[in-house]
């Protein structure tokens, strides 16, 4: 096997030697672990549980990460959302007005929102008008239409 | 030196390991395989002292455990077993603490910050404390075994990045006469050198 290039200074030696005892390690057989730490006096059952429990706790820390990023994500989903939802005209009146632009803009529209809300359009009250606009919003429909209203 | 831990078969595109694969093999790591992943994590460990973060090698293991079990890096476990999967993560995480410390702040590490907190840089050199550190291990080493002069002549072979049919051929040594002055080696290590108190 031909070396590689040989080391520049004290810290690549350094860095070889414990590369090539780690190497050894990973090809070790077990009954060579096992007497190693026979002879250092190491309990080999009490240090295979401790080992087995570090791998434990690493998976616990790793699920508790996945937990607080994805909590992190639903924190910025929901203030996006009100983000959006605070670009709706307030009053009832200016939503129906709204409303009523973007269904007589696309006919699609119309059974679109009666689709959101399960209703007739011209049954329609002023929460479901609301509620509609607030979907409407979520789904990018209303980018062109949130000019300022009367 | 007998291998006892095997690849499994070859296999082109193989898939990822599921993190619920990953948390099951736990199970199947043996006492020995344990000592394996300690000492391994270790060794990698000792060559990062010189950062000042505090690294052990159990924060090591911890690290490739995590990022397995998030998939950030990837058991193939049809071509590889699960241990030497965690030994090459703790190899690749070990040899790129040194680079991302690069140009780093100095930051004094608060109390409660544990190790591996890679905040706890006090110079404002850290190649230079790395080599510091690397310069006053090897020589402990080489102090612990000045009265074994074949140990010796084998720590200047490993520090020359020799493995062991080179170093065999280098000192003219049997596979056998080799196996014993690594005997040494390690046994010297932990209890000359102190490193398993």
């Amino acid at each position: 096997m031909a070396r590689v290039t040989k080391p520049k200074d004290e810290g690549e030696q350094f860095a070889a030697f414990m590369d090539t005892l780690a190497e050894a390690a990973i090809a070790a057989t077990d009954r060579e672990l096992i007497d190693d730490a026979a002879a250092a006096g190491i309990d080999i059952k009490v240090e295979g549980a401790r080992v087995r429990g570090v791998l434990g706790d690493a998976v616990l820390s790793a699920k508790k990460e996945r937990l607080k990023n994805a909590a992190a994500a639903h924190e910025r989903s929901v203030a996006a959302f009100n983000a959006r939802t605070a670009r709706i005209p307030a009053g009832a009146e200016a939503q129906r007005r709204l409303l009523d632009r973007l269904v007589n803009r696309s006919p699609a529209m119309r059974q679109t929102v009666m689709t959101l809300q399960h209703r007739e359009f011209d049954e329609l009250s002023e929460a479901d008008v609301a509620s509609a606009l607030r979907q409407l919003d979520a789904l990018g429909y209303l980018d062109d239409d949130l000019a300022s209203d009367e | 030196m007998a291998k006892n831990i095997g690849a499994g078969e070859p296999g082109e595109g193989a898939p990822d390991a599921t993190p619920e694969e990953v948390e099951a093999a736990i199970k199947g790591v043996s006492d020995a395989d344990a000592l394996r992943l300690g000492r391994v994590g270790e060794f990698y460990a000792r060559n990062l002292a010189g950062l000042g973060l505090g690294i052990s090698g159990d924060d090591l293991l911890a690290e490739a455990m995590k990022r397995t079990h998030q998939g950030r890096r990837h058991w193939k476990k049809k071509k590889v077993t699960f241990v030497k999967h965690l030994c090459e993560a703790m190899r690749s995480i070990a040899s790129h603490a040194p680079d991302k410390l690069h140009g780093a702040v100095i930051v004094a590490a608060a109390e409660d910050t544990g190790p591996g907190t890679a905040v706890a840089i006090a110079t404002p050199f850290p190649d230079a404390r790395r080599l510091t550190s690397a310069k006053e291990q090897l020589a402990e080493i080489r102090a612990a075994f000045a009265d074994d002069e074949e140990v010796g002549l084998v720590i200047e072979c490993m520090a020359d990045r020799a493995k062991g049919p080179e170093i065999q051929a280098d000192l003219g040594i049997t596979e056998k006469q080799y196996e014993a002055i690594m005997l040494r080696l390690r046994r010297g290590l932990d209890r000359k050198a102190g490193w398993r108190a």
